[in-house]
């Protein structure tokens, strides 16, 4: 596979410096969108269906969607690999993708013969491949405006398919369409104006043929929003802001945030989404938005069909500590409470802890104990001309940030990443200004002083019992460069969780006890979030995660590596 | 006032920009104030030398921050506007520990033509800063940073200005200690950042927090100097012919004793006064204050750390509540003046003191909605004690 040759992974590595006779030269970087096609033949055209996708759960060949199912479980059904076996599993192979930028996104994969993958990474960069031999059959780089404001990385996290097309986020708040035979275009929608600071890193989802995407800016003082697309024309079904107007004073809502960025949940019982809302705006000076700034930091649901709103749940009201709910909620259905059946919406926010919402009401059940240390918590922050510093745990980067959460039906168990690190926080005033930064404040990483009571671990992997809230067990995690651990789990009917740490470990964890099983190296970090399936004609399990450093702070190395594990049945 | 031009080697802390009477209006929401720009790294100290602009960036995954002179300062990914023929400095820090480097180029950074006219090394550590000494070319278009060419990425402009001048305006506590500060010169907008000399030192000793204003034709210029808990000073600066640089030294506001101690009650949504008669049993009392004056508000924390409720929606308690004093106007462009800790404890009372000053116009428990009432303040005439 000659990807020197590719010019869409030309276009997505932008740049690539070549020293000539005079000095350097620029290759590479799109003007407009970049379609290379290898071998577009290999695909089988066989549509996604309805069916396919709302079965994606049960069924070992496909992993359809970002989060494994509707429910977000990240769980394949595929059972080859076990905790008694997982120690005989080996690399199959090392594919580069040649761009090298961000790597936090979750490859998909449509059965087939072959199967087909579509796999994303920044910038806005898509290859669908081949995964028995690890070829690229066509690839494909967007062209993102000049002027995109994002505030953390150039991240794509993944793709979304209904019949014939393929879809991901653009980072200037889009969605593009692709034929997903060929790789060419078919349609983009801007769901919003890139230019007052809006951005799209995640995967979208689709259900009966909506496409449903949210909003990114946070930082910017932007108005968050979740939308519904037709997923065959991308027109524009609904877009329903998440701020309700009796809930913000004065002219605060207008860049009161609460930005939904990362993939929506579906409930096809109930008809509804649930997404996790990010911070208010401006972050740190909170006297600009008086009042608890509903919903952000919190959970709402939304109507699929309408998009009006159901409920929502406020994990940290008023919050100046940018302790934003994120991470995809995810949904345990028949959760035996005291006798009863519940159905739970697990969220496992920035504050540290994890909460267990009854889907039907928003109620919230129980709050986990915590999974990151809690120090500090609470504290008014100092403004910038004042010495006093409070260093807090957890910092802006959580307790669980944007990392997906796994829910392990065998084990009856939710998998959560939570940073465990100080940060000081102080605000200040800052006026308004569209498409600049809107923090009212600023962070120290790390705390200018680390408090005594901090165990000096960055990060926790932890089990939490949905029905209890009680954290069964916990690894600490220590990173030497002190890199924060960026991607999420994934789980496995046998009862084994994959994880991939800052330290390049890829790790088979026993989901029951924690203990590690099975570990493979890589030589920089993982930051994504792992997948499996089932290839019956070769007869096997296959678990792929993608390689290389990402994130807001203190990233680590690049990496441009999508690897794939195998294990014969 | 004084003031006094200084060499760039020795800037000492001898002359004291002292506070005299306040401009009308308030200085904070003037002009384009700033917004995050730094992860609190000590960036080095920087003005511009011989005719040429010296930059300060600092170099984050979310972009290129600026810093200074007064036209970059807090703009994401700020156009550099560049002197022809004149020898330039970009100074720029790592931000974040990510890899970055500084390049410019001609024609898009992303576009198929473009070609590298300057480059820096790469960077990986947090806090590390390395420079690029140029004279600008007229193919020059756009700066960015390699590993991160779709967030990290400017214009380049090039102006041929008249004979201009640099203001360098540090800012100061009365021990000598570096302030970061909001400094305004005409209708020119900076922060007073921290920086060190020559580069960043171990020792704090050589911290200052500098704003500098650049591009300036002679003149009379107005200036203003605030932050949170300390006077507002203004006066007028000449600029003459040669560059300038002067200390401000701001004091804090430190109250006396108070004029009238108000005692009040916070319950949900509302505030409820106790004590003098003139508020009591009010509800969000107006207070009535004199500029210059000290006041003191005792409050008891009736509600705890409230839980808010309402239908189908659910919050976890507030992180508990405060007396904020803030300025006139929208709520987005609320200048706060008094900001208390949270307090979460049912029963609890705090004492809250501060001066009146004539730009206070509603106190606020920040993290309920409608715990908000009026503050009008009398007399003063443009006058607020000055130190």
């Amino acid at each position: 596979m000659a990807l020197r040759n590719d010019r869409a992974v030309q276009a997505a590595r932008d740049i690539e410096l070549q020293e000539i006779e005079d000095g350097y030269t620029l290759v590479g970087g799109p003007e407009e969108a970049v379609t290379e096609q290898h071998d577009t033949d290999r695909i089988p055209e066989v549509d996604v269906d309805q069916e396919m996708l709302s079965n994606t759960g049960d069924d070992p060949e496909s992993w359809l969607m970002y989060g494994g199912n509707y429910e977000q479980h990240r769980a394949t059904p595929a059972d080859v690999i076990t905790p008694e076996n997982v120690s005989d599993l080996e690399l199959e192979y090392e594919l580069s993708v040649g761009t090298g930028s961000s790597m936090e996104g979750t490859p998909i994969v449509v059965p087939g013969d072959p199967p087909v993958m579509y796999q994303t990474n920044g910038p806005n960069h898509m290859k669908a491949i081949d995964p028995r031999e690890g070829e690229v059959l066509w690839s494909y780089t967007y062209a993102p405006p000049i002027g995109v404001e994002l505030c953390c990385d150039d991240n794509n996290r993944g793709a979304a398919v209904l019949g014939d097309k393929v879809y991901m986020t653009t980072l200037d708040s889009g969605v593009i369409a692709l034929d997903r035979y060929t790789g060419e275009e078919v349609w983009h929608t801007s769901t919003a104006d890139h230019e007052e600071g809006y951005s799209a890193t995640w995967a979208p989802v689709i259900r009966d043929g909506t496409l449903y995407t949210g909003s990114a800016g946070g930082e910017y003082g932007v108005l968050g929003f979740v939308a519904a697309l037709d997923a065959e024309s991308g027109e524009m079904q609904w877009q329903t802001d998440t701020l309700p107007e009796d809930e913000w004073v004065g002219a605060s809502r207008e860049h009161g945030c609460g930005t939904t960025w990362m993939t929506p949940t579906i409930d096809e019982e109930r008809g509804v989404l649930y997404t996790a809302v990010a911070n208010p705006g401006p972050d740190f000076d909170g006297t600009v938005r008086p009042g608890p700034n509903f919903p952000t930091c919190g959970t709402i649901s939304l109507d699929l069909e309408s998009g009006e709103w159901e409920w929502g749940f406020q994990s940290s009201p008023h919050d100046v500590w940018d302790y934003d709910a994120v991470a995809p909620r995810v949904l345990v259905r028949d959760v035996d409470v005291e006798g009863e059946s519940m159905d739970i919406v697990a969220g496992s926010d920035k504050t540290g802890w994890v909460y267990m919402l009854d889907a039907e009401s928003g109620q919230l059940h129980e709050r986990s104990e915590e999974i990151c240390q809690h120090i500090n918590m609470w504290e008014m922050i100092p403004h910038i001309s004042e010495d006093e510093r409070i260093p807090f745990v957890p910092g802006a980067p959580g307790g669980n940030d944007w990392q997906p959460p796994s829910y392990n039906p065998e084990t009856g168990l939710v998998y959560v990443i939570h940073q465990n690190y100080p940060q000081d926080l102080y605000w200040r005033y800052e006026e308004f200004s569209e498409g600049n930064p809107y923090w009212g404040g600023n962070l120290d990483d790390p705390a200018s002083e680390f408090p005594d009571e901090w165990n000096e671990s960055i990060t926790a992997f932890a089990a939490v019992d949905p029905a209890t809230g009680e954290r069964v067990w916990r690894e600490w995690i220590e990173s030497e460069e002190e890199r924060y651990m960026w991607g999420g789990s994934l789980s496995t009917a046998t009862g084994l969780v994959f994880n991939g740490t800052q330290n390049g470990t890829f790790v088979a964890y026993d989901g029951e006890s924690g203990e590690r099983l099975w570990e493979h190296e890589f030589d920089v970090p993982i930051s994504a979030s792992p997948m499996s399936w089932y290839d019956p004609d070769e007869e096997k399990q296959y678990v792929a995660v993608q390689v290389g450093g990402s994130g807001w702070l203190r990233q680590g190395p690049r990496g441009d590596t999508l690897a794939v594990f195998s294990m014969d049945a | 006032m004084t003031n006094e031009q200084r060499s760039r080697v020795d800037v000492s802390r001898r002359g004291v920009l002292k506070g005299t009477a306040t401009i009308a209006g308030a200085a904070a929401t003037a002009g384009r104030a700033g917004a995050y720009r730094d992860l609190d790294v000590t960036l080095p100290a920087t003005q511009n030398d011989g005719e040429g602009r010296t930059f300060q960036l600092l170099g984050i995954v979310g972009g290129w921050m600026g810093i200074a002179p007064h036209d970059v300062d807090a703009v994401s990914n700020p156009t550099l506007r560049l002197i022809e023929g004149e020898q330039h400095e970009i100074i720029w820090t790592n931000g974040d520990g990510a890899t970055h480097n500084f390049n410019i180029t001609s024609g898009s950074a992303v576009g198929d033509n473009g070609e590298v006219l300057e480059a820096t090394e790469t960077l990986t550590e947090q806090g590390a800063t390395t420079s690029l000494e140029f004279t600008p070319q007229e193919e020059m278009e756009e700066y960015f940073c390699q590993p991160h060419p779709a967030q990290m990425r400017g214009p380049v402009e090039l102006i041929s200005p008249d004979e201009v001048r640099e203001l360098v305006v540090h800012v100061e506590d009365e021990n000598g200690e570096p302030l970061g500060a909001e400094v305004l010169v005409g209708d020119r907008h900076s922060f007073s950042n921290i920086a060190a000399r020559p580069t960043p030192p171990e020792e704090t000793s050589d911290e200052q927090a500098m704003a500098r204003f650049d591009l300036l034709e002679d003149g009379e210029y107005d200036i203003e100097i605030w932050t949170y808990g300390h006077e507002r000073i203004t006066d007028t600066v000449t600029v003459d012919g040669s560059d300038r640089e002067l200390v401000a030294t701001l004091s804090p506001i430190e109250p006396g004793e108070p004029t009238e101690t108000y005692s009040m009650r916070l319950e949900e949504g509302q505030w409820v006064g106790q004590s003098p008669d003139s508020i009591a049993d009010e509800t969000n009392p107006t207070l009535e204050l004199e500029a210059g004056e000290t006041y003191a508000v005792e409050w008891e924390n009736a509600i705890g750390r409230h839980q808010p409720e309402g239908e189908n929606r659910h919050y976890e308690p507030l992180p508990g509540h405060n007396f904020a004093i803030a300025s006139n106007g929208e709520t987005n462009q609320w200048d706060t003046y008094v900001r208390s800790d949270f307090t979460a404890d049912e029963g609890a009372t705090q004492s809250v003191e501060f001066v009146a000053k004539e730009e206070m116009a509603i106190y606020l428990d920040q993290s309920q909605l409608d715990a908000l009432g009026e503050i009008t303040v009398s007399g003063g005439d443009g006058e607020t004690t000055g130190d």
